[in-house]
């Protein structure tokens, strides 16, 4: 039975990939598709989310120094990721700045032709919010990916939290999103999380399945909300996450065998 | 996708719903019970509060605003009156949230002179000052920590006075003044009994440059989750602890009237009642004045689990107000020291303050 594999990444930071890569995770598990979630971050993000033990952490391998000095050291290291990719499903949740030297490895290793032979699939998204910087960015990421990953499906997800994306209309970014969008690009929205509780919940690191389990009570205590605010809270929580799950439930493939 | 999951977040979305209903009923109660010109006036503001009205219920109140209260308009308090005076038995619900609200439309803000900044913040640090004093003060501080916040969106959205945040010196005050801010927050919280884990979170990221400072708040950690024991209800416990105390030395002395009772076993009990009756009544009267460390210290000589409980609970209180004093304090003369040593303002620049309410002096 071939595996897939899905990858979250854009050179900028702050345009919620490792939100992403949570809702993700959760959404494929719950269609029955569970991930092996792998963090590519020397921040680790994900990790804090969902726990060291349920993370694959995955660092560059080799002091800033050693790397000037010998740019392949990373490369080596993430020879473990292709293990892993060729091995399980799995959820890539690449941090801010390592798409560059992720794609050049990917590129050099010739992952995209390994994983066509293997009969891996591969998904890539890309978020970005509606700030130059990470539009700009996140555009490279597609275009580079798409070289790197001829047979991959590539995903732009519009992450609406800092606004909306009419500005970018008759831009030459838009262009290029339309070119993309003709060679097969899916574009995707994403809205922000309207819930009162958050920020307390990227603060205290909860992943949707612990939200979702806690009670009021705990909700409450642990953000300082009224009991009846706690609820609306987690039901404002709950409805983002059934709003995402209806964007992006069509993406998640079907397990075969 | 597994129908299970579906139905759990349908479930939570339910929930949500319904208490969102029941929480816009509770703030449509309370604002029933307000007078028509506080209405209007929370109205006319926009209060953050009535974010959480439903539809209808809002509906429901402008139809009887409008159609029966329209002359109370006049009447409405003027910015910046608060719109409500509050007392604790008037809060709003507890399931409302404390919200920050953001600095009005239009208002006009000339760049703040250090001597401004100075003003406003002797005006926090009176109000945090005082707030362990006075249990009215709490509302006023309240205010300023929300005009603080306010002040400080407005400031940043400044591009000509963004240069001079940004500077290394600026932050350092930014820091102070958010943190006491931050600090007058953390005090409503102790003050109300309510649970202060985010205030403390807010603090210790206010302070994540500053480890020292994050390092004082340890000794709140343990009471985060619970909160401390507010202040009216440990006198309300002293009380009934008193009144529990009058009438078993009523008691014993009635038996003791009646002969039921063997005097060699009366006198000893009645001198221990006595002598707690008295140790009482001077930790109430420290109580009542928020001596909480001298009010513990009355009852030391009483070996009640009753009143052993109640002094534990009054030196947490005495210990958590002289560990936010203190920091008050230390922020108070970093932020008035670094005032002392900064440059003068640029010249030509206006000294005009938006109208900020000063703060009535305590009585």
């Amino acid at each position: 039975m071939s595996s897939h594999t899905i990858w979250i990444m854009n050179g900028k930071g702050g345009v919620g990939k490792s939100v992403l890569t949570m809702v993700l995770a959760w959404l494929y598990e719950a269609m029955g598709r569970p991930l092996r979630p792998i963090d590519i971050d020397d921040k680790a993000k994900l990790a804090e989310f969902m726990g060291p033990e349920n993370v694959l952490s995955l660092r560059i391998g080799a002091s800033a120094e050693a790397l000037r000095a010998d740019p392949s050291l990373a490369y080596s290291y993430w020879d473990q990721l292709a293990a892993e990719i060729l091995e399980q499903d799995t959820a890539v949740d690449l941090g801010a700045n390592m798409d560059r030297h992720i794609l050049e490895w990917a590129s050099k290793s010739e992952l995209g032709e390994i994983l066509v032979e293997s009969g891996v699939t591969m998904d890539i998204y890309v978020p970005v919010t509606a700030d130059p910087l990470a539009v700009m960015g996140g555009i490279d990421v597609l275009e580079r990916a798409g070289e790197i990953f001829p047979a991959s499906r590539r995903i732009l997800v519009l992450n609406r939290i800092a606004g909306h994306f009419n500005a970018y209309e008759s831009t030459p970014e838009f262009d290029r999103i339309a070119r993309m969008r003709a060679e097969g690009l899916i574009v995707v929205g994403m809205d922000g999380c309207l819930s009162e509780a958050w920020t307390d919940f990227e603060r205290l690191k909860l992943p949707p399945q612990r939200i979702l389990a806690m009670n009021a009570a705990t909700v409450a205590r642990q953000t300082g909300l009224g009991i009846l605010a706690a609820k609306r809270a987690v039901g404002d929580y709950a409805a983002w996450l059934k709003q995402l799950q209806q964007s992006f439930a069509h993406l998640v493939p079907a397990k075969l065998g | 996708m597994n129908p299970h999951w579906l139905a759990h977040l349908d479930a939570h979305i339910a929930t949500g719903q319904v208490a969102a209903a029941a929480e816009s009923a509770e703030i449509l109660s309370w604002l029933l019970k307000l007078e028509p010109e506080q209405r209007w006036c929370l109205v006319l503001r926009r209060d953050p509060c009535l974010e959480r009205l439903l539809a209808e219920d809002y509906r429901r109140l402008l139809i009887l605003m409008v159609e029966l209260e329209s002359g109370a308009i006049a009447h409405a308090p003027e910015p910046p009156e608060p719109c409500v005076a509050l007392d604790a038995d008037d809060a709003p619900p507890p399931a409302l949230p404390a919200p920050v609200p953001t600095a009005p439309a239009g208002w006009r803000l000339a760049p703040v002179s250090r001597l401004a900044a100075v003003f406003l913040l002797s005006l926090l640090g009176a109000a945090g000052g005082f707030w362990l004093m006075q249990q009215q003060e709490q509302r006023r501080l309240a205010n300023l920590e929300q005009e603080a916040r306010a002040l400080l969106r407005t400031l940043e959205s400044r591009d000509d006075i963004r240069a001079e945040l940004n500077s290394a010196e600026s932050q350092r005050q930014r820091q102070n003044l958010l943190a006491i801010a931050a600090l007058g927050a953390l005090g409503a919280r102790l003050t109300d009994g309510r649970p202060f884990a985010a205030e403390l979170a807010a603090l210790r990221a206010v302070w994540s440059d500053a480890p020292e400072l994050a390092a004082a708040l340890a000794p709140l950690d343990a009471l985060a989750d619970q909160g401390l024991t507010p202040p009216a209800l440990l006198i309300d416990r002293l009380t009934d602890l008193r009144e529990r105390q009058e009438t078993e030395r009523a008691a014993l002395l009635e038996q003791a009237r009646l002969e039921a009772l063997d005097l060699d076993r009366f006198y000893p009990r009645a001198r221990t009642l006595v002598a707690r009756r008295a140790a009482a009544a001077e930790a109430l009267k420290l109580a009542r004045r928020s001596d909480w460390r001298g009010a513990a210290h009355a009852l030391d000589g009483i070996d009640d689990p009753d009143y052993r409980a109640w002094r534990a609970a009054a030196e947490q209180r005495a210990a958590a107000e002289a560990t936010l004093n203190g920091l008050l304090d230390r922020i108070w003369s970093q932020w008035t020291a670094a005032l002392a040593t900064a440059p003068p303002a640029n010249a030509g620049a206006t000294d005009a303050m938006p109208a900020a309410s000063p703060v009535a002096a305590p009585p």
